[in-house]
């Protein structure tokens, strides 16, 4: 990756300052969140809004998150291309991932709003998984497909299994795109919930908050982020160019 | 007249290849013998890649190859069920027609090759990188910069590092496939030198599409043409007085 890459840097950081912003804040502030004068209290509603919402996601996302890169790299990496289950999982995987997140957002008004207001981790796993996987999926795909097939024919002929190719080279080659593909999915978790958020109106049973300020920002705090992850994600991807252009793999 | 050791390390009987419907070599039939330069000439498309891949069993990669025929590797069976293709690979290295360094420093990539086989104690590793290196006529070039990435290395040098690599995997055969085409004319003769002193310690064979490059470096010479070995035999004989017309046109550079 090229480290001297600025834009990179600043975003990378202010993306790392939030996320750890939002951890202190909720394991630290949650339990009093009513004290404090209103610009605290706000920024407190915020918080505990977006917290409210996400953080049953998180386990959720990682969990599918991994479990994609394994569809990945079993379709890519042990699945014959030419064989039927390919191509017709492939194909499944490609529809799934070009429907527009906004679809799934409605999905996830219908299926977790209208209901109930109270958010079933069933419900949230299948639009989690729905906006995450595919989409993880076939970045993840691109990105091994992408590793120089001279590379791995060179570690092959050292005596190389295929644990060790994979492990040892197609990962870490693939590592800048697929980390590319991740991020982009979270953000499009992060917009989704924004939308919800918003067009519904989206309830936390176990938080009584009301800030109206509170409210708005949490969404302005969630798109903020979902558009700094893209753009943080079309960085690594261009680095990846970069490096293919510069020769050497 | 050099004395010709007689023992064949790779018998090759009726080998036929496909990939897919396609019939890419057609019943060839030789030995490669133990420390000499079997050289593999021919144009371009008629199969020399194909051939040696089949050798090392790197065509296992490709869900299309299908063979017929024998292969034995010192007398057993090379696709024997039995015998697992990484555990070929180990014993028939094989440098590549353009150099392929990995991402790792000079140094790690020289080591990949030997922890391929089990080694990790780190000084002994030290001294099978610099012996690899020095084979390979590059440790003089290096020896400073072991720790830096090779892309500060010439495209000759980034080969030699991969004939390095190969090397500290201890094989048995080694396998050149055109490996200085993308080399310049300064390189070429430097390169040709390290494979005449591998020949000591191993069985090389040697892919190239360059008729004098075949003439200068090798032994032995099979013609390949449109997948069929036209003729194979000793190098000087294929060279000056080719017993087929194919060989003969091909040589002398009418054909091809
Ligand atoms: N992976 C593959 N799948 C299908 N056909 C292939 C594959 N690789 C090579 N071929 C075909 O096999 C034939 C022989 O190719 P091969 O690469 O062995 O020739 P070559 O003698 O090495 O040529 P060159 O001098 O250009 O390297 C060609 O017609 C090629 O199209
Ligand atoms: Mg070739």
């Amino acid at each position: 990756m090229n480290r001297s890459d600025p834009i990179f840097h600043i975003i990378a950081l202010i993306i790392l300052v939030l996320v750890f912003f939002l951890i202190w804040n909720f394991t630290n502030l949650i339990p009093d969140a009513k004290g404090g004068n209103t610009a605290d209290r706000a920024v407190q509603d915020t918080l505990s809004i977006i917290y409210g919402h996400l953080y049953k996601m998180i386990p959720i996302c990682c969990v599918v998150i991994l479990l994609s890169l394994a569809v990945a790299f079993f379709l890519e990496e042990w699945l014959p291309h030419k064989s039927l289950q390919y191509r017709i999982i492939e194909r499944i995987i490609a529809i799934l991932a070009s429907i527009p997140s906004l679809i799934y957002g409605l999905l996830g008004i219908y299926l977790l709003v209208v209901p109930a207001d109270k958010v079933s981790y069933y419900q949230l796993t299948i639009i989690v998984s729905l906006l995450v996987m595919p989409y993880t999926i076939q970045s993840t795909q691109k990105a091994i497909q992408g590793v120089d097939i001279s590379v791995r024919e060179a570690v092959y002929a050292l005596g190389a299994n295929r644990w060790k190719v994979i492990t040892g080279h197609v990962f870490p080659h693939a590592f800048p795109m697929i980390s590319g593909g991740i991020l982009t999915a979270i953000s499009r978790v992060l917009a989704t919930a924004a939308l919800i958020i918003v067009v519904c109106d989206w309830k936390i049973p176990e938080s009584n908050s009301t800030s109206s300020f509170g409210f708005s920002s949490s969404v302005v705090v969630l798109l903020l982020s979902a558009l700094s992850l893209s753009v943080l994600s079309s960085l690594v991807a261009k680095n990846v160019n970069h490096i293919n252009l510069n020769g050497i793999v | 007249m050099r004395q010709l050791s007689n023992i064949s390390t790779l018998h090759i009987s009726d080998l036929n290849v496909w990939y897919g419907k396609r019939q890419i070599l057609k019943n060839l039939t030789f030995d490669v013998l133990a420390n000499q330069v079997t050289a593999f000439i021919g144009p371009s498309n008629s199969g020399k890649t194909t051939l040696v891949r089949c050798l090392n069993r790197l065509n296992d990669l490709n869900t299309e190859f299908r063979h017929t025929g024998e292969i034995l590797f010192n007398g057993k069976n090379l696709y024997s069920p039995k015998r697992k293709a990484s555990e070929i690979t180990k014993q028939i290295g094989m440098v590549f027609h353009k150099p392929i360094p990995f991402r790792k420093s000079i140094y790690d990539n020289v080591a990949y090759g030997a922890r391929m086989r089990g080694m990790k104690h780190t000084a002994k590793l030290y001294d099978v990188v610099e012996e690899c290196l020095r084979k390979a006529q590059l440790w003089t070039e290096v020896c400073d910069n072991l720790k830096s990435s090779p892309d500060i290395l010439s495209n000759g040098q980034q080969q030699r590092l991969c004939v390095a690599r190969a090397l500290a995997g201890n094989p048995e055969v080694l396998i050149f496939d055109e490996p200085c085409e993308q080399l310049d004319a300064a390189e070429t003769p430097k390169f040709e030198a390290i494979v005449q002193t591998l020949k000591n310690q191993y069985t090389l064979i040697f892919v190239t599409n360059k008729r004098r490059q075949a003439a200068r470096v090798s032994d032995v010479a099979g013609f390949l043409f449109c997948g069929e070995l036209v003729e194979f035999g000793q190098t000087e004989q294929i060279f000056t007085n080719p017993k087929d017309k194919r060989t003969e046109d091909y040589v002398t550079g009418r054909l091809g």
